[in-house]
């Protein structure tokens, strides 16, 4: 516990430093022009912060960070506020031209190649949770790493495996793909139930899942698997899992 | 004589009258297309104006939050103990956050144990680990004024979520539900007070049953 202590304490002084370090670097701030009637201001970005400036058309505004849909900016008076994007639509550069302050859409989720996903559901008839991240290789195949963890009442069971993911249609606003994977799985008897004992075994499996854009960085996932345990016993264990969550690009 | 003579002023006549409709054609066509001057492709002065262009990418983008936490959580039969641990959360929009949440603790002695001096978890058992994933709702932001003049932006959030507690020798599937408070002390630095229940089954005393573990953490946080 002592050297947990410690361990959190270097790690907050570390946290603050690094972050406090690179809090305002100068070459990230771009200036722009309002083109909009005024702006407000709010103390925070959200909504529920209240508005505590007001600036004007044509004046000349530095976006200085941005969080969520929320734009710091700051002005030529050095005063410092949160900004919607949606009053930024309209912004000029320093030359009178347009520029586009946009929302993440689904041409930006078409372009990605990182996405994580949490998803949930039944392994037989057990709770099932699984976290995966995958990685595009082409537009139509990617890789997937994941980690997913089956808890029942006498024993719980994790699967960490590696998969290949086709998607033969990525266009679709439901896009069906389809994996093959292979993993290691671990089984955990309770303590209570002392006949069994903890066993690990190669696993493989195959899916049919489908992927639909939602919104900003969002995605909808299903996912129906089977799953075939090598176990050393005479008999390979074939479970059918199903599965539901959402996953998130970048 | 004189008619060779004619002969010649005529012949000069006419060479004259063709020779110079020869050269003023010829000067013509080139004041119609003149040769190229070399020092008009030449510019003479260089603006030196370079055009300011806004890289929207380069904007630094803050939607991710790590926290540190330390407090107490109180394991139903087992007292309440230190608990220490990390969270990740990811701002989808203003009002929704995902986090990721990673602990450790250490049950006590149960009030059982105590009275008949026999421990029922060896000292590996009596390690708890959780992690989890939740969703958070901000449901009420706004400012905290700490004094007349000097004011913090806050905002009070729900949370709930889903994960796994390895406690008393296995995993037990665990609900996680609660709220908790944010204070800003910085664009990017906040202060978080958090009550949170983890609800899980456990079967230390031979039945099965519903352990309700109150939590209350305070935490460091910081924007990236």
């Amino acid at each position: 516990m002592i050297i947990l202590m410690r361990l959190f304490t270097l790690l907050a002084t570390l946290l603050i430093f690094t972050i406090s370090y690179s809090a305002y670097a100068d070459n990230l701030i771009q200036e722009v022009k309002v083109a909009d009637p005024f702006l407000e201001v709010h103390t925070g970005p959200s909504a529920g912060y209240p508005i505590f400036y007001v600036i004007k058309r044509d004046e000349t505004i530095s976006l200085i960070k941005k969080r969520t849909n929320w734009y710091l900016i700051k002005n030529a008076k050095e005063f410092e506020g949160w900004v919607h994007r949606s009053q930024l639509v309209k912004t000029l550069t320093l030359e009178d031209e347009q520029i586009a302050i946009k929302d993440l859409s689904r041409e930006d989720y078409l372009e990605n190649d990182l996405d994580i996903s949490m998803i949930g559901g039944n392994f037989g008839n057990l709770p099932m949770m699984t976290l995966s991240g995958s990685f595009a290789l082409t537009k139509n195949i990617s890789t997937e790493v994941s980690f997913a963890q089956i808890l029942g009442n006498f024993s719980s069971r994790r699967i960490l495996g590696v998969s290949l993911i086709q998607q033969p249609f990525p266009d679709w606003k439901l896009s069906p793909y389809f994996s093959i994977g292979t993993g290691v799985s671990q089984l955990f008897v309770k303590p209570t139930i002392s006949k069994l004992k903890d066993t690990t075994d190669f696993a493989a499996n195959v899916s049919v899942g489908l992927k639909m854009y939602l919104t900003r960085r969002f995605l909808l996932r299903t996912d129906i698997k089977k799953h075939i345990i090598f176990q050393s016993k005479d008999k390979n264990e074939e479970v059918i899992s199903w599965q539901v969550g959402f996953a998130v690009f970048f | 004589m004189a008619s060779w003579l004619r002969c010649i002023l005529l012949s000069t006549v006419h060479l004259t009258v063709i020779l110079s409709v020869v050269f003023t054609s010829a000067i013509n066509a080139a004041e119609e297309n003149p040769a190229p001057i070399k020092a008009q492709s030449e510019q003479l002065i260089q603006p030196e104006i370079s055009r300011r262009t806004v890289e929207l990418s380069n904007i630094d983008t803050e939607d991710f939050e790590a926290t540190v936490f330390t407090g107490l959580l109180s394991l139903e039969d087992f007292g309440a103990n230190a608990v220490i641990g990390a969270r990740l959360a990811y701002h989808i929009n203003s009002d929704i956050f995902i986090e990721g949440s990673l602990a450790k603790s250490k049950a006590g002695l149960s009030s059982y144990e105590r009275v008949n001096g026999i421990p029922s978890l060896t000292p590996a058992q009596r390690e708890l680990t959780y992690y989890d994933v939740s969703i958070g709702y901000n449901l009420l932001p706004g400012e905290s004024f700490l004094t007349r003049n000097t004011s913090f932006n806050s905002s009070v959030y729900l949370i709930a979520g889903i994960g796994n507690t390895i406690f008393a020798g296995s995993d037990r599937l665990t609900l996680n539900m609660g709220g908790g408070f944010r204070l800003l002390a910085a664009d990017w630095l906040a202060l978080h007070i958090d009550v949170r229940n983890h609800i899980f089954k456990i079967d230390t005393f031979l039945e099965d049953k519903t352990a309700n573990n109150l939590e209350v953490t305070f935490g460091l946080s910081a924007f990236f």
